[in-house]
């Protein structure tokens, strides 16, 4: 369940990350007892990315996930990465307070069959600010419209989906995980599918 | 252990002692990185390919499955872990294409891993059709990928040895595909000659040393290749000649290319699919060698095999076949082993097709109530089992067009429409259900026999050299069918019967035309009763009045003479007139009557004018009686 405390103590923008690592674990259904997800560390990094450049598409509230809250993207080998988010997580060991990231999967520290509650009680919980979660919601909406099959994406196709941005080869090429710009992101001419 | 459980505990190995493996690396050169991770791909790379050769997809096809899946996972977790942990960019490189060329080749392999379900599981019907073009789809897409691959390779990896290494895997999944489903065409059997050349120009480079399978694979190439010549031969000898094959400007015979093969137990597989399939008596006397000394056990599935051929044609026995149909029927497999359970299923329609030809074809006093219960048998197994192979309706077929030729030839044709008409019948509901089958046939289904996996095995020194567990031949000695000749025996077969059809449509005509002859002749028969009647009653009455006439005359004719005798010479002169006019007239009339009654009788009919005419005759008779009498 909603663990109020150890959620509370994390910096704000883990507890952003963690409430959208919860929402895409949505995309992934229990079944038969049996849970089963690849949102590994580069997985969850390259969904974020995605979610937060549909953001700099929206009429309102228009790259505020990317301007306020993940504003660190790097240009990787393997795409680009929210360093400040990644540098946290590298420091308290891929775990969150309700998540345990792994190379292969995320492990939910609770029952999948509580994940709607603990999503609600974050939402609910007022340590977060009510319109970023519902900009988080409303964009992983969107990304979801515009290829419903990227979160089951392997995390190789997403690699190759992320190297066909030109932001990123544009960054990279300048030099290995050098900053991506938002303005960069928002000029995009994006693509969701391989 | 699998071959792709040491790849998957290999990829393991690399995720558990990533960091100091990746610290080693960088004490090294670039150039030594470099051949450190070539060294590391081909071993990757060999493990996925002897899983393949070995069959471990048959072996144990969920746990196989499960295996890539674990191993994709691994490349997934090496991938997050190079992102994360390694910082040289050269590392980072090539860990991705290591990792990218590695989970390629399991795709690759998984394709084939569909394709192997889609035909072990005829009762899923999947929307893929795997048939013969599938290959060149699984090689589009191979190719798609190894696009993917120059665009990554940059000049780090020698791309040239990948790109053929990731062909060589490529061949595999095609030899293996065409082990499980092949068409006997000139156009595989040049690309099994072109993948020989292939694999022989590999096999010969430096750079492939270690690549020891591939000399395994060519076997198998040139195995797969010489069982379509085999077929080639089958259907040249139909025409009475022999095949020979020009290889490097020297004619060949098949025995000589057959006997160019290294791997003793393919000889002998192949020299067995020689015998049984080309029929001719030295070939059956090898048969009958074979099925004396087998030193086969007792009770493999290729005993079974020989002792069908060998009961059906060599020396009929229904009760030995009957034997053998029980033996398949009675074999029990566990859930698990769905190789086996495939293989009997084949195996029992095979056998039980075997029975339903031999009782057609040698039983003579079968009727066709029998037939039927003998079909219905046959399509219960073949329900059951989902294998819809078209023999039964094949053999039907023949069965068939011989008794409708038979009856059709008879001089009962008539009398035996019937059951030409329930034949013809059958016939339609039997073409309908031969095509379907074909069309199943052709996508599911091309070997005919299915031996169990731990029969598909060969193990020799050179599996040995390669670092294989076994060589997986599913094929064994069964050689592909050409679907296309089928094809034409349906269509010959939907001829001929319409034919029947138009044959049999002109009989029932006929039947309904003799059936209205018969009719009027029945009728007329009763016309000519008719005209008797009257024709008797008409000449009752002409001789009771001539009778009465002359019997008057008689007594007339004694008083007369008495007066007569007395009278004068005129008188009785004028007598003998009177008596003359009555003979003529009386004459007259019967001679007009009797023309009448002829025409009466051609006609045979009688209208008004007749009957009139008759009686007018008839008083005209009586008014000549009188006169005479007055």
């Amino acid at each position: 369940m909603f663990n109020r405390n150890e959620f509370a103590a994390q910096s704000t923008r883990l507890k952003y990350f963690e409430y959208f690592l919860l929402k895409m674990h949505a995309f992934f259904p229990a079944n038969k007892n049996l849970y089963l997800n690849d949102l590994s560390v580069l997985k969850c990094q390259k969904l974020l990315f995605f979610t937060v450049a549909v953001n700099t598409q929206s009429k309102l509230h228009k790259s505020v996930l990317g301007n306020e809250i993940f504003n660190d993207f790097k240009a990787y080998q393997y795409g680009p990465v929210e360093e400040t988010i990644y540098n946290s997580l590298k420091e308290q060991n891929n775990e969150l307070s309700h998540i345990n990231l792994t190379f292969k999967k995320s492990e939910l520290k609770f029952d999948r069959a509580g994940l709607q509650d603990v999503i609600n009680g974050i939402a609910d919980s007022g340590i977060l600010d009510r319109e970023i979660l519902n900009l988080i919601d409303s964009s992983i909406n969107d990304l979801n419209k515009k290829n419903p099959f990227l979160v089951k994406y392997s995390p190789f196709n997403l690699v190759e989906l992320t190297h066909k941005w030109r932001c990123w080869s544009f960054s990279y090429q300048k030099n290995p995980r050098s900053p991506i710009l938002i303005a960069d992101i928002e000029n995009e001419s994006m693509t969701f599918a391989l | 252990m699998f071959h792709i459980q040491k790849l998957q505990l290999d990829l393991e190995r690399f995720l558990k002692y990533g960091t100091p493996y990746f610290n080693l690396l960088n004490t090294f050169t670039p150039a030594n990185q470099i051949n450190s991770f070539n060294g590391i791909l081909d071993r990757l790379f060999i493990h996925v390919n002897l899983s393949i050769l070995a069959g471990e997809y048959a072996e144990d096809f969920e746990l196989t499955k499960a295996e890539i899946e674990n191993a994709k996972d691994s490349l997934s977790g090496l991938l997050n872990f190079a992102e994360f942990f390694v910082t040289n960019p050269l590392l980072l490189k090539l860990s991705y294409n290591a990792v990218k060329i590695i989970e390629n080749s399991l795709t690759t392999y998984e394709s084939l891993t569909h394709r192997f379900r889609q035909i072990t599981h005829p009762e899923l019907k999947s929307s893929y059709l795997y048939n013969d073009d599938d290959l060149s789809e699984i090689e589009n897409y191979s190719r798609s990928l190894l696009s993917k691959h120059n665009k990554i390779l940059y000049d780090d990896f020698n791309p040239q040895k990948t790109l053929e290494a990731y062909k060589i895997l490529i061949i595999n999944v095609h030899l293996a595909a065409l082990d499980l489903n092949c068409k006997p065409s000139q156009p595989n059997f040049h690309r099994l000659e072109y993948i020989e050349n292939t694999l022989a120009d590999f096999y010969s480079e430096p750079e492939f040393t270690s690549y020891e399978f591939i000399f395994v694979l060519i076997q198998k190439a040139k195995f797969l290749k010489l069982k379509i010549v085999i077929r080639f031969c089958q259907e040249q000898k139909e025409f009475g000649s022999n095949l020979n094959i020009v290889q490097n400007s020297t004619i060949k015979t098949i025995q000589d290319l057959i006997d160019g093969l290294e791997f003793e137990k393919l000889k002998t597989l192949l020299k067995y699919s020689f015998c049984h399939y080309i029929e001719t008596d030295e070939n059956d006397l090898e048969i009958l060698n074979h099925f004396k000394a087998s030193k086969l056990e007792v009770d493999s599935y290729q005993k079974r095999h020989i002792s069908i051929k060998f009961y059906k044609d060599i020396k009929p026995d229904v009760k030995e076949l009957e034997k053998v149909v029980d033996q398949f029927e009675n074999d029990v497999y566990p859930d698990n082993e769905q190789f086996n359970i495939y293989a009997n299923n084949v195996c029992v329609n095979y056998a039980n097709n075997n029975l339903f030809s031999y009782r057609l074809e040698h039983d003579k006093k079968i009727d066709y109530e029998e037939v039927l219960n003998c079909y219905s048998r046959v399509q219960k197994v073949r329900n059951a089992t989902k294998i819809n192979n078209y023999f039964p309706e094949l053999r039907f077929l023949k069965y068939l067009t011989n008794q409708l030729k038979t009856l059709l030839d008879g001089n009962n044709v008539i009398e035996d429409s019937n059951l030409i008409n329930i034949y013809l019948n059958k016939c339609d509901e039997l073409i309908f259900n031969y095509k379907n089958n074909i069309n199943w046939t052709k996508y599911n289904h091309s070997y005919i026999f299915q031996l169990p996996f731990n029969e598909c095995l060969i193990e020799n020194r050179f599996t040995k050299k390669a670092g294989l567990r076994h060589l997986f031949i599913s094929s064994s000695m069964i050689l592909p069918l050409n679907i296309d000749n089928y094809y034409k025996e349906q269509e010959s077969y939907a001829n001929q019967i319409t034919v029947y059809n138009s044959i049999k449509n002109t009989i029932n005509n006929l039947k309904i035309q003799s059936k209205k002859l018969d009719k009027e002749i029945e009728l007329n028969d009763k016309k000519d009763i008719k005209f008797i009647e009257i024709l008797g009653l008409f000449c009752a009455i002409s001789i009771f009045v001539s009778a009465s006439i002359l019997s008057f005359m008689g007594t007339q004719l004694d008083n007369k003479i008495a007066n007569i005798s007395n009278s004068s010479k005129t008188l009785r002169q004028e007598y003998y007139h009177g008596t003359m006019e009555f003979v003529i007239s009386t004459g007259a009339i019967l001679c007009a009557f009797l023309g009448l009654l002829i025409v009466i009788f051609n006609r045979k009919t009688l209208n008004r004018g007749m009957v009139l005419a008759l009686v007018i005759m008839l008083i005209l008779l009586i008014a000549t009686c009188n006169n005479i009498n007055s």
